[in-house]
């Protein structure tokens, strides 16, 4: 049995017996919940400060423009965007109503009409969509913190729990948006983290540089400074306690990236026609660049192209087409999603994420028990010890959660690991298969992998055996020598 | 026509009698009244201001130099230098001189703050048209730039070192290893500032800029430091950048601002990169009318600034919004504080009239009436005395003032003690209950912040406690010679009640907006001119204790990382160092403070000698005139008497034209 079964199950048992406890409260509906949750796609939340280009992320990850984006503060309510078989928009009322709500497509924008609910009303939008990147993971659109409207900032307050530490977050796993470093962006990250692991976690939280393109005035080389910007944030001891990464991104090149039309690139193309000298002149600011007699180009389709590029990325395209680099859509899409760092963003988003996704899931699932837990106490004095016990006694049986803590420790550089030794438990508690975690080919023989194993214990065991370590690194190492057993187990049953 | 002509002292008014000159008009219309930039005479946008510098568009008619009620309180001044130097006053004509000087060149401390990465240097470097301070996509400014004027350029670094506050000279291209997180992180290097001095024009109209490091957040210890500074400043530009609306901290910051600074002023920068700039700038405007914030807001590009300076293209300096700015800076800043230079200076020539007209009416009623002389004279004798003993160390103001300020200070140190004391107290007890090193920041934070506070207000204490001290020393003297007037010399009637009171030029004139801050420290008062030369240095006492300690705190930080595991040893080390900082800051603060009073002290004291001199004076000369004039046959009596009438008419028409000149501005 895999490790992810494995977690799936374990909840799923304490699920069962948390019904039998509750049955016939008010609780029951929880607890069926919860176990739904196990079966959907890892929530992942986009958090961030106000105009930190959540929303534009949002629809470059989905590849889709389905969150309204605006120069001015936009997202008003916490947006739940995930895989449906149909097209469907939803809001849930504050009086915990459920309404379907009426849309259009503007142009590949998606338009709600709110009807005749007033956005204060509502608790939040869901947006059913079919597209194959919510398959593996739903995302969450929230408020800009540190918003001057009203309310705003409250609800992603409310919604990832800042000041509540006995509620749970409604999200497994959050990315988290920055423009510059503001201690704020800190505290921020801080607060999201629950207690039930460990105070703070890199393990499931990625921070994104994010609006990169308007690093140093959009010059040229704004990308290679938002690279050093974000790199030098990553070595940063605090940052690295509370995200696994920083990564630059520049969300309104992937988002345009992932939906630019034919259109668009040639009017771009259109563009390049002007002479050199003029060309120049008119690249150098907005309002030059919309002036009508700068171009034969209709000024709104100039406009357009503006808010879908930003200057840096209209520049970008320009100079693109002209070098002979891109021709078509196609080639330019490439060239935009490539300067904007969504791969890799992509990437890391797999391999940390949704490759861990049960027991990130499984994690989140074991706070919300422990609050049914607690509501249980109220009704049941007796039930509801019996079962926080459970509880405890599945998070430390389950070695999927053991191999977070592992994970958690060593990014937040608890434990002192060689760069090898880094990469070799990343690979471990990733939720790939056997082969991959064994870090053996991926046609080795089942021999071969058992091989792999058996060194894996010997190696950790021997570390942990170390008289130097203190208690926690010893615990930690132990961890990686039992994932290794449980590889060598699997292939073995 | 002029009043009066140094050459010939009693000179007759042209045609015999007082003339009313044709006032010059004021345009209200602010657009025509606006700087025509002429990018050519670059950095000069300022001398275009000059009245005397030739038109630069010849499309353009140049605009005047200033108001018209500015330049006709100037006038009205320079008509008080020109009288009390007719009339051979040359202690009055220097005070009177002093005030026109600070006229013509007010100090004004212009000090730019904002969040990280705005862009506030390059806003410093395009009003400068040149690159001073050091700009750079990531590192951001670390410790404070000051930039004024100077004809030998020259820069220095005023930073602390081993105890020792150090001054030395520094290259150009050395500014980034002081100044920058680059070379300076989190100024480690206990950077007090960085003094430039440079050949500029707009600083040559006695502007001084301070571009200070960006706050995380504006709430945080630096942002309250820079809030405490932002007293003695005349004017905050405030900068943010056009790619998003101001966030709450921003719109706090700016409304704890306002309530310590006159003039503040929103620059949004960076509208060259957001095609939405404009509605941005309006979302804007609405929060800062939501918040009751009162503060203009002008949207400028840095960038363009720069391309317009280097390709000499006029256009595009205009894009770039600098010239408005630079427009604003001119009506929201200079004029104002050419309008409290102005008050000042009016108030001087006001008081100095006043004493003239006394001295020649005492004479003139004297010489109407020669039988009573011998006993007038006497009278103005005592009178002359009784003030001369007034001067003395031994008279009771001077010994009520020095017991002031000894308790002053004593009661200033001992309060800020006992809260640097608490705050203190509290830190630590925060420490006992935590992990010092993964909550660091936050316990610094809040130290710098309430360290920060404790020192404004010490500094705030300072002034309402000079404030009282000076109102009591002013009603005590005004007692003192209104008995010496009405018992001794009952003819003289000189306006000593005027002289004494500090009329409050916000409570009358001009509203509440002129003076915010610091009142006493900055000299708001008419008729006290009090530590003018403090200015400068007052907001930089309340904002270095906390900068220069920080590096102890920063310092901390690393050392607490290394350490991971003993918490018991981690809690020891973090009190050590909020101990360190605490003992640095009061050590700092406490010679600040020390220093702010006893120059407090030197020029009240200086202030009242020298006013109660010039009574003194008055009396003196009016004893020996008439003396004189009672020697001189009749005919000479005769032309004594009206060259005193024509000399109290003028005087009269002068002091009338101050009055005027006061209702103008």
């Amino acid at each position: 049995m895999s490790a992810a079964a494995h977690v799936g199950e374990r909840v799923n048992y304490l699920c069962d017996q948390a019904m039998l406890a509750v049955h016939g409260t008010p609780l029951a509906a929880e607890i069926t919940s919860i176990r739904q949750r196990m079966s959907e796609p890892l929530r992942v939340a986009i958090a961030g400060r106000v105009k930190a280009g959540k929303s534009t992320l949002l629809n470059a990850l989905v590849g889709e423009r389905l969150a309204p984006t605006d120069a001015g503060e936009c997202t008003r309510v916490v947006s739940w965007y995930r895989q449906g078989f149909g097209y469907e928009v939803r809001a849930t009322l504050r009086s915990g109503e459920s309404r379907e709500l009426r849309f259009r497509r503007d142009d590949g924008r998606l338009e709600i009409n709110l009807g005749r609910y007033d956005i204060e009303e509502i608790d939040r939008i869901d947006v059913n969509w079919p597209s194959s990147n919510l398959s593996r993971m739903t995302l969450i659109d929230t408020p800009g913190l540190a918003s001057l409207t009203a309310g705003a900032s409250v609800r992603t307050h409310d919604f990832l729990a800042l000041h509540d530490e006995d509620r749970q977050s409604d999200a497994d796993a959050v990315l988290y948006l920055m423009r510059h470093m503001h201690s704020r962006d800190a505290e921020f990250l801080e607060a999201f983290f629950d207690d039930s692991l460990a105070n703070t976690s890199p393990v499931n939280a990625i921070a994104v540089l994010s609006r990169a393109d308007e690093i140093g005035a959009g010059r040229p080389d704004a990308l290679e400074s938002a690279a050093r910007i974000a790199e030098r944030y990553g070595r940063d001891e605090r940052i690295r306690a509370l995200s696994v990464s920083v990564l630059p991104v520049a969300g309104l090149l992937a988002e345009t990236g992932t939906t630019l039309q034919e259109h668009e690139a040639s009017s771009i193309r259109a563009l390049t026609r002007i002479e050199e000298d003029e060309l120049r002149r008119m690249l150098l600011s907005v309002d030059r660049f919309l002036a009508p007699e700068a171009s034969d180009l209709l000024v709104e389709t100039r406009r357009e192209l503006l808010d879908r590029l930003g200057l840096f990325g209209v520049r970008l395209a320009i100079q693109k087409v002209r070098s002979g680099e891109a021709l078509s859509a196609v080639d330019l899409s490439q060239i935009l999603i490539d300067a904007s760092g969504l791969e890799t963003l992509r990437s890391l988003l797999e391999q940390h994420f949704s490759a861990r996704a049960m027991a990130l899931k499984g994690r989140s699932a074991l706070v919300s028990l422990r609050n049914c837990a607690r509501d249980l106490m109220e009704i049941d004095r007796n039930a509801g010890r019996r079962l926080f016990a459970e509880i405890e006694q599945v998070e430390i049986s389950t070695h999927a959660f053991a191999e977070l803590r592992l994970l958690h420790m060593m990014l937040t550089g608890q434990i002192k690991l060689t760069e090898d030794e880094q990469a070799e438990v990343n690979r471990l508690t990733s939720g790939g298969g056997l082969e991959q975690r064994a870090g053996v080919d991926q046609d080795a023989t089942d021999e071969q992998i058992q091989q792999a194993a058996l060194a894996g214990i010997a190696r950790w065991r021997q570390r942990a055996a170390s008289p130097l370590l203190d208690r926690a690194a010893a615990d930690a190492f132990e961890i990686a020598a039992r994932s290794y057993e449980g590889i060598y187990a699997q292939v073995a049953g | 026509m002029c009043l009066w002509q140094r050459q010939k002292p009693s000179l007759y008014i042209e045609g015999g009698q007082v003339r009313e000159p044709a006032y010059p008009t004021y345009n209200m219309d602010r657009n025509n009244d606006s700087i025509v930039v002429d990018v050519r005479t670059f950095p000069g946008d300022w001398s275009a201001m000059s009245t005397t510098s030739q038109p630069a568009a010849p499309s353009q008619p140049r605009p005047p130099a200033s108001p018209a009620p500015l330049k006709f309180a100037r006038d009205v001044i320079k008509l008080g230098v020109d009288a009390t130097t007719a009339y051979e006053r040359p202690d009055l004509q220097e005070r009177i001189q002093l005030a026109l000087n600070r006229l013509d060149r007010p100090d004004t401390i212009v000090c730019v703050t904002g969040e990280f990465k705005k862009g506030k240097s390059a806003l410093v470097n395009g009003l400068l048209g040149d690159d001073y301070c050091p700009v750079h996509d990531d590192l951001a400014t670390s410790a404070i730039t000051i930039l004024r004027h100077g004809d030998e350029p020259s820069i220095s670094v005023r930073r602390h070192e081993a105890g020792e506050t150090v001054v030395e000279p520094i290259e150009r291209d050395q500014i980034r290893d002081f100044a920058t997180e680059e070379g300076n992180p989190e100024n480690a290097r206990n950077v007090e500032f960085v003094e430039l001095q440079v050949r500029n024009g707009l600083l040559a109209r006695g502007v001084t800029l301070v571009d200070t490091p960006g706050s995380g957040t504006l709430a945080s210890g630096y942002g309250a430091a820079t809030l405490a500074f932002l007293q003695s400043a005349d004017a905050l530009i405030f900068v943010t950048d056009c790619s998003q609306e101001l966030i709450e901290p921003e719109v706090e910051y700016l409304q704890e601002a306002v309530k310590r600074c006159a003039t503040v002023m929103v620059v949004m920068t960076k509208i060259d990169l957001y095609p939405e700039w404009r509605r941005i700038v309006e979302i804007n405007r609405e929060h800062l009318e939501r918040a009751g914030i009162e503060a203009p807001i002008v949207p400028v590009s840095s960038t363009l600034r720069n391309v317009a300076l280097q390709e000499r293209d006029r256009d595009l300096n205009n894009e770039s919004g600098f010239p408005e700015l630079l427009d604003a800076l001119r009506t929201e800043i200079l004029d104002q504080a050419g309008k409290r230079a102005a008050f000042e200076a009016l108030m001087a020539t006001r008081t100095a009239a006043d004493q003239m007209i006394g001295a020649y009416q005492s004479e003139l009623d004297i010489l109407a009436d020669p039988e009573r002389a011998t006993e007038e004279i006497e009278r103005l004798e005592d009178a002359k005395e009784r003030l001369n003993a007034l001067r003395g160390a031994g008279s009771r103001w001077a010994t009520v003032m020095n017991d002031g300020f000894s308790v002053l200070t004593s009661n200033v140190d001992y309060q800020f003690r006992s809260t640097m004391r608490g705050i203190l107290r509290s830190t630590e007890e925060r420490i006992e209950d935590t992990d010092p090193s993964s909550e660091w920041d936050e316990i610094t934070e809040r130290l710098q912040s309430d360290v920060a506070k404790a020192v404004e207000e010490a500094f705030n204490r300072i002034d309402d406690d000079v404030g009282q001290l000076r109102d009591t020393i002013s009603a005590m003297l005004r007692d003192e010679t209104t008995a010496i007037w009405q018992t001794s010399a009952g003819s003289i009637s000189i306006g000593v009640e005027d002289m004494w009171s500090e009329r409050e030029i916000e409570d009358e004139n001009i509203g509440q907006k002129i003076f915010k801050g610091l009142n006493a420290m900055r000299g708001s008062y008419m008729g006290l001119l009090m530590v003018g030369m403090l200015g400068n240095f007052v907001g930089l006492a309340m904002i270095t204790p906390v900068l220069i300690g920080a590096g102890v705190l920063f310092g901390g930080r690393q050392f607490l990382e290394e350490r991971k595991r003993d918490v018991t040893r981690k809690r020891q080390q973090a009190r050590t160092f909020v101990r360190q900082f605490v003992d640095d800051v009061q050590f700092e603060a406490g010679t600040r403070i020390r220093e702010t009073t006893r120059d407090f002290q030197r020029e009240m004291r200086d202030y009242y000698t020298d006013r109660i001199g010039e009574l003194a004076q008055t009396y003196t000369e009016a004893v020996q005139n008439t003396q004189n004039s009672l020697k001189q046959d009749e005919s000479s009596r005769e032309s004594r008497k009206r060259d005193l009438t024509t000399r109290i008419e003028k005087l009269t028409e002068l002091r009338r034209r101050v009055e005027i000149a006061e209702e103008r501005l």
